[in-house]
């Protein structure tokens, strides 16, 4: 078990095994993002009350479920930096701020189109979902200055996994805040089989499908910019050097 | 074919239209295309100048390595691994390019 945790937060293997599955990877995404926006721009019953604007919602619903995965893995990898120290685990909390605030980003911005028709405004302050995530995009924002801010990478590494642990109770109150204050956001609608209603199963397969591929999506982008990571933190180590002379 | 009667609209121009909310629903998956895209390209990019980068340095430390063992020889190292750090600098970017435009 200790060797195989060893060996997972070791750059050299990670870069290797990521290259071998990279492939893959490009594939199932592409698959899976291409099938879930052909099967809800084309197949996609109108919505009885909105229309054809509830497809903005199989990309809005994906975006936003899966913003909220960043600050509960940059607080795992944070853990895992603080505790055992190891590299790997801290070079993915970096490059997972920046792209979480881009999905946060996605989220308000889909959110705010769809929410112009439905609600017939762009922007509500008085809503705490809508102003829970937009902390969360300030918060990202912040973990991402604040690396960058501290000079010393050692102490910039620990900062920013504290910072990513306390970021988690926002979580919280975005899941949860349609529930406890109810103003603008309607909660989920419940999954229902029943074809043609709130959330019949035409709605909701396409969106699970679409939740999958922005996940791989995440994986891909993620992957991509640690391996940069990797090369640029271990460019002086003798495997980065001889990779150097043979990849192109 | 079941699939094709599937399909919502029936004709290009009501696919596009949206029934009436186009701007809606073209403007959050044209945000969604650029958002995947952007965060494909950049980390790719920077790879690509990473590794240009990374080489570079590669070679001058070789060069650099090399200059040193004969200056250490004739006794006046440092003035000499100072030179040829400049020197190998243009040396290694002209000799890239060649190369490059060998390959390609």
């Amino acid at each position: 078990m200790w060797v195989w945790f060893a060996k997972l937060g070791s750059p050299k293997w990670f870069y290797e095994l990521s290259t071998k599955w990279l492939p893959w990877l490009v594939v199932a995404t592409v698959v899976v993002i291409g099938t879930a926006t052909v099967w809800a721009l084309l197949f996609l019953p109108p919505d009885y009350q909105q229309g054809y604007t509830s497809r903005i919602l199989v990309v809005h619903v994906a975006v936003a479920g899966t913003s909220l995965a960043f600050f509960p893995l940059m607080a795992v990898a944070g853990t895992i930096t603080l505790v055992w120290k190891m590299k790997l685990a801290d070079m993915v909390a970096k490059n997972a701020a920046a792209l979480g605030a881009w999905f946060s980003f996605i989220t308000l911005a889909t959110g705010s189109i769809w929410g112009s028709v439905s609600w017939g405004t762009w922007w509500e302050w008085s809503d705490s979902r809508l102003v829970s995530m937009l902390f969360q995009f300030f918060l990202l924002l912040g973990v991402v200055s604040l690396r960058s801010a501290l000079e010393e990478s050692d102490k910039a590494a620990k900062a920013c996994a504290l910072l990513s642990i306390v970021g988690c109770i926002n979580v919280v109150v975005i899941k949860y805040s349609v529930e406890w204050w109810n103003t603008l956001h309607q909660p989920a609608s419940p999954v229902s089989i029943e074809s043609g209603s709130a959330n019949g199963p035409e709605f909701w397969i396409a969106t699970a499908l679409m939740i999958l591929g922005v996940y791989l999506f995440l994986s891909l982008s993620l992957i991509l910019s640690t391996r940069n990571e990797i090369l640029m933190r271990e460019r002086r180590s003798l495997w980065v050097q001889e990779l150097m002379s043979t990849e192109k | 074919m079941d699939l094709l009667n599937a399909i919502q609209f029936e004709s290009w121009a009501e696919f596009v239209d949206m029934g009436g909310y186009a701007f809606n629903v073209w403007a959050v998956y044209g945000l969604f295309v650029v958002f995947i895209a952007v965060n494909i390209i950049v980390p790719l990019q920077r790879r690509k100048t990473l590794l240009r980068d990374l080489r570079r340095r590669q070679n001058i430390d070789a060069q650099v390595a090399l200059n040193r063992q004969s200056a250490s020889v004739a006794g006046a190292v440092d003035n000499a691994v100072n030179d040829s750090v400049a020197e190998t600098a243009k040396v290694v970017g002209t000799g890239q390019n060649a190369q490059q435009g060998e390959t390609s």
